[in-house]
């Protein structure tokens, strides 16, 4: 077995300051327990290496190590807890050494976590400048334009990514590129190839079937959705973004309570706002206003809790008032502080939508028509665009922006769907 | 009431966990590789009867598999091309001059149920197989450009991967029903092989693990502690026993795999050393629109190599992996001054137990692992399991790791341990230096004296790992 062996000719001679059986047993560590760590879940490996970093006090790469695995662990929860303790590791290494490279790439990782865009494009440039060989720092410079809506310098480096190594990780981004390019085709074929090309952590796999699911969806294919949100939750059961995806689904089928269920599910992992907003509306469908009224509260619940951080920077939020027309002038806020870090063409859907329920029409077209830019399959940014060229008087532009939303998934939205129709039928008129 | 009971667990929940800001689309970055990991690289003359003029070449990838993961077991990747190179000219320069490409396709048959494998499953064409991996073999000749692909087998069957060995009642007889017939003759002589079998490489992995704590009188190893298999050494444990691996297995005809298409007789002939290395690659896609379906465009790019048992992986830097991934082995020379000074041998050897070892530079070591792939002379035949010397031309029997090849057999732990303490330099071949070893001296379960030779799978049912190691493991495939 290869990955055992290694280490009985081979370890590298450097690092000094650490004895030589610590040395050996690093090797033991990286390349020998490789494929039984593999098979640990997280908290396991969290578990290895806060011992093997207590151990080894002086030893940097296990708590590089640690901090990684903190960093999935945060992935499986959207607890930031947990990258607040991947941080400190990864803070009090580069303190010891500015210069070790494991911990430049998790910071890198880290800041993108914390949307940090323009940061963490600053530091990929510079890991690149040093290490242009290692795909993961195209990875992360590709994320971070990608959010900065620097679309063509983030194709460049997905694609110089996905040359150096194709795999789960370069052909998701590749896909994510094509999709949002405009390519739903060639961007599920990719998606297909990341999930066959799979990965050991069973959660990077159910990524991606998520992420094809959530293609499928808004092209209307809702029952392959259905499919990849299933094989989702087999990969990595519990998976709280593939039962929000299949409560989606449901909800475009029809079955309420299923639905409701799924969201439900998705809810009591992680209480995201885009969780409660969408249970909002299906109990108002299923005729349980009371419950409606508590998913409401959640939402502003939600919003007292980021105020209370300080945060006032939340594009989901924002979205779920101006959807459901509530708080509209707290929504124009929340979009335009995140666009202040964030110029992607979600953001800009977003505050067109919030600036078209705060009735600014003007400024939504204007930024509708950068949501628009990349001819993104999304049924909701031409929903959107429809709307504010209604309101704007542009009925043919109107209608065939509507027309296109629910000819890409005539039930996109449970909510909205239905919206989008009533006003296309009184343009038709 | 009830509203308020709600909020104050909402609030709790939120409290507990922290805020949470809208959220991004954060892919995977940390990767670990699965289908594309490969373990070992196999390449020795066979010994089987009727086959005694041919090599064979293996690889192992995805190991420590369970033999119990249903219902859906490990599968080969559709998107990884599975690669044996063959260097047979320039002094063996680490530049592939033939490859053999295996490319895996699934099938679902309609209607399948959760499960991919239903009932009794008694032959290869079973119905009760719904998903069905099939593959392509494709032979390059890299000197003159020619290839050929191979769809069927000489009689016409698609080539198919050997199913998994769920246990007696799902798969009786698993060798006789699905393992051999998995083997396939194909139309230019080859035969080939692909399907779970027993992991063939043993080691005491958890011994060394907790602090080189060897089980005595490991690591010194004499009289019959050194020369017993299997059961004479009851001490030590195969960290290795009860797991399978995906093997991929070609034999082909030795003039079917030199420069000049002859078959060797002397080993002064220059046409009698070859080398191998295995490789696996993934194709390229465009991130933009592109006029080709993003599915036939691309080229393959290197994402694992392996040639020796013992490679350089661990030398190669974070920030170089992808690099020396990609990269062929003839370009390995760059890695050589990390080789030729091994930590291990001044570090363990000489510092935690005191040996007289060579100085640096190391080139006997140099000679075996730069470049990284593993020569063979074809002129050595092949001899059966029970005749070999687990420590090959150390023990000397010559056709095996690391001058003639290296069979399923060798034990590349204590031959490793032996040749970095520099018994293959002059007056280094001494005790205590000749007689290290981990102590366990054989796999788990027999293997066999004919193709594929690695083991039949464990089956899932019989809960393999503790079953015994050092030769005491349940024999596999009844």
């Amino acid at each position: 077995m290869r990955t055992i062996i290694p280490f009985l000719f081979l370890c590298s001679v450097s690092s000094a300051q650490v004895n030589e059986p610590d040395r050996l047993m690093q090797a033991f560590t990286d390349r020998a327990m490789a494929d039984k760590v593999a098979r640990m879940a997280t908290d396991e490996r969290i578990k290895m290496y806060e011992a093997l970093a207590n151990y080894n006090a002086g030893d940097l790469h296990y708590r590089n190590l640690l901090a990684g695995a903190f960093i999935q662990k945060m992935r499986e929860t959207m607890d930031p807890g947990y990258l607040d303790r991947a941080s400190k590791i990864v803070e009090a290494v580069l303190s010891a050494d500015g210069a070790d490279y494991e911990a430049l790439r998790l910071r890198s990782q880290i800041e993108l976590e914390r949307h940090n865009f323009t940061k963490v494009a600053e530091y990929s440039r510079a890991l690149i400048s040093s290490s242009p060989d290692d795909p993961w720092n195209w990875g992360t410079l590709g994320d971070s334009l990608m959010e900065l809506g620097q679309y063509d310098k983030a194709a460049e480096a997905y694609q110089r990514m996905v040359n150096m190594r194709p795999d789960l990780s370069s052909y998701n981004r590749a896909s994510y590129y094509r999709f949002v390019a405009g390519d739903a085709a060639g961007a599920i074929q990719v998606m297909k190839r990341a999930i066959d090309a799979g990965s050991r952590s069973m959660e990077n796999v159910a990524w991606c079937d998520v992420d094809l699911g959530n293609m499928y969806f808004k092209i209307g294919q809702v029952s392959e959705a259905e499919r990849a949100y299933l094989s989702a939750l087999r990969a990595f059961p519990g998976y709280y973004p593939a039962y929000a995806g299949l409560g989606r689904a449901y909800a475009a089928q029809g079955k309420i309570t299923e639905a409701i269920e799924s969201y439900r599910r998705a809810q009591s992992a992680v209480p995201l706002v885009e969780y409660a907003g969408a249970l909002e509306d299906l109990y108002a469908l299923a005729g349980k206003p009371d419950e409606a009224r508590k998913q409401a509260e959640m939402v502003d619940l939600i919003d007292k809790m980021e105020q209370s951080s300080g945060l006032n920077v939340n594009r989901n939020l924002a979205m779920a008032y101006a959807d459901r027309d509530r708080k509209v002038d707290r929504a124009v806020a929340l979009v335009e502080g995140e666009l202040r870090g964030r110029r992607d063409i979600y953001t800009y859907d977003a505050l067109a939508w919030a600036l078209y329920k705060n009735k600014q029409y003007a400024e939504a077209g204007k930024a509708k028509e950068k949501a628009l830019e990349l001819g993104t399959p999304e049924p909701a940014f031409y929903y959107h665009a429809g709307m504010i060229e209604r309101a704007l008087g542009q009925r043919d532009q109107a209608r065939k922006h509507l027309e296109r939303a629910l000819a890409l998934n005539a039930r996109f939205d449970p909510r909205q769907a239905p919206l989008a129709q009533a006003a296309l039928k009184e343009i038709a008129q | 009431m009830r509203v308020n009971a709600f909020r104050v667990a909402a609030s709790v929940l939120l409290v507990a966990t922290g805020a949470f800001a809208a959220s991004h689309r954060n892919g995977p970055l940390l990767l670990e590789d699965q289908t594309a990991n490969l373990n070992d690289f196999y390449i020795f003359r066979s010994w089987e009867q009727g086959h005694t003029n041919s090599v064979v070449m293996s690889m192992s990838v995805q190991g420590f598999q369970n033999p119990d993961n249903g219902p859906s077991y490990y599968k080969f990747s559709n998107s990884v091309l599975y690669r044996f190179n063959v260097n047979n000219s320039r002094g063996l320069d680490g530049n592939p001059d033939m490859v053999v490409d295996f490319v895996f396709v699934d099938t679902i048959a309609p209607n399948a149920p959760f499960v991919s494998y239903l009932g009794q499953i008694t032959s290869i064409d079973d119905p009760g197989i719904f998903l069905k991996e099939t593959y392509v073999v494709v032979i390059r000749n890299l000197a003159n450009n020619t290839a050929e692909f191979f769809f069927n087998d000489v009689n016409g069957h698609v080539l198919s991967v050997a199913p998994p060995n769920t246990g007696p009642k799902g798969t009786p007889n698993y060798e006789q029903n699905l393992g051999q017939p998995s083997i396939f003759t194909l139309s230019n002589g080859m035969r080939v092989f692909a399907g779970p079998r027993d992991d063939a490489f043993y080691f005491d992995s958890g011994a060394t693990f907790d602090y080189l704590n060897f089980r005595a009188p490991a690591p010194v190893l004499s009289g019959a502690a050194d020369q017993g298999q299997g059961a004479a050494y009851p001490n030590a444990v195969d960290g290795f026993a009860g797991y399978n691996i995906s093997l991929i297995a070609v034999e082909a005809p030795i003039n079917m795999l030199t420069a000049n298409g002859s078959v060797p007789t002397a080993t002064t002939d220059p046409n009698a050393h070859i080398a191998g290395w295995a490789s696996t690659l993934r194709q390229q896609v465009t991130v933009r629109q592109s006029p080709n379906d993003p599915v036939q465009f691309g080229d393959y790019v290197g994402v694992d190599r392996v040639g020796n048992p013992l490679t350089v992986e661990l030398l190669i830097p974070l920030g170089m992996k992808d690099y020396w991934n990609r990269s062929t082995p003839a370009n390995d020379a760059q890695f050589a001054p990390l080789i030729g000074d091994p930590f291990f041998v001044d570090a363990v050897l000489k510092g935690v137990y005191g040996l007289n070892v060579p100085l640096a530079p190391r080139n006997d070591l140099l000679s075996v692992f730069v470049p990284d792939i593993t020569r063979i002379d074809l002129t050595i035949p092949g001899i059966p399991n029970a005749q070999q010397s687990r420590l090959g031309p150390l023990g000397g029997d010559n056709a095996g790791w690391p001058v003639g090849g290296r069979r399923p057999g060798d034990d590349v732990v204590d031959i490793g341990l032996r040749a970095a303490a520099g018994v293959l330099v002059p007056g280094f071949n001494v005790a205590p230096n000749n007689e290290l070893g981990d102590g366990v001296n054989s796999n788990d379960v027999p293997l066999l004296d004919r193709f594929p030779f690695h083991a039949p799978p464990h089956a899932g049912y019989l809960h393999s790992q503790a079953n015994g190691t050092n030769g005491r493991g349940t024999p596999t495939g009844q």
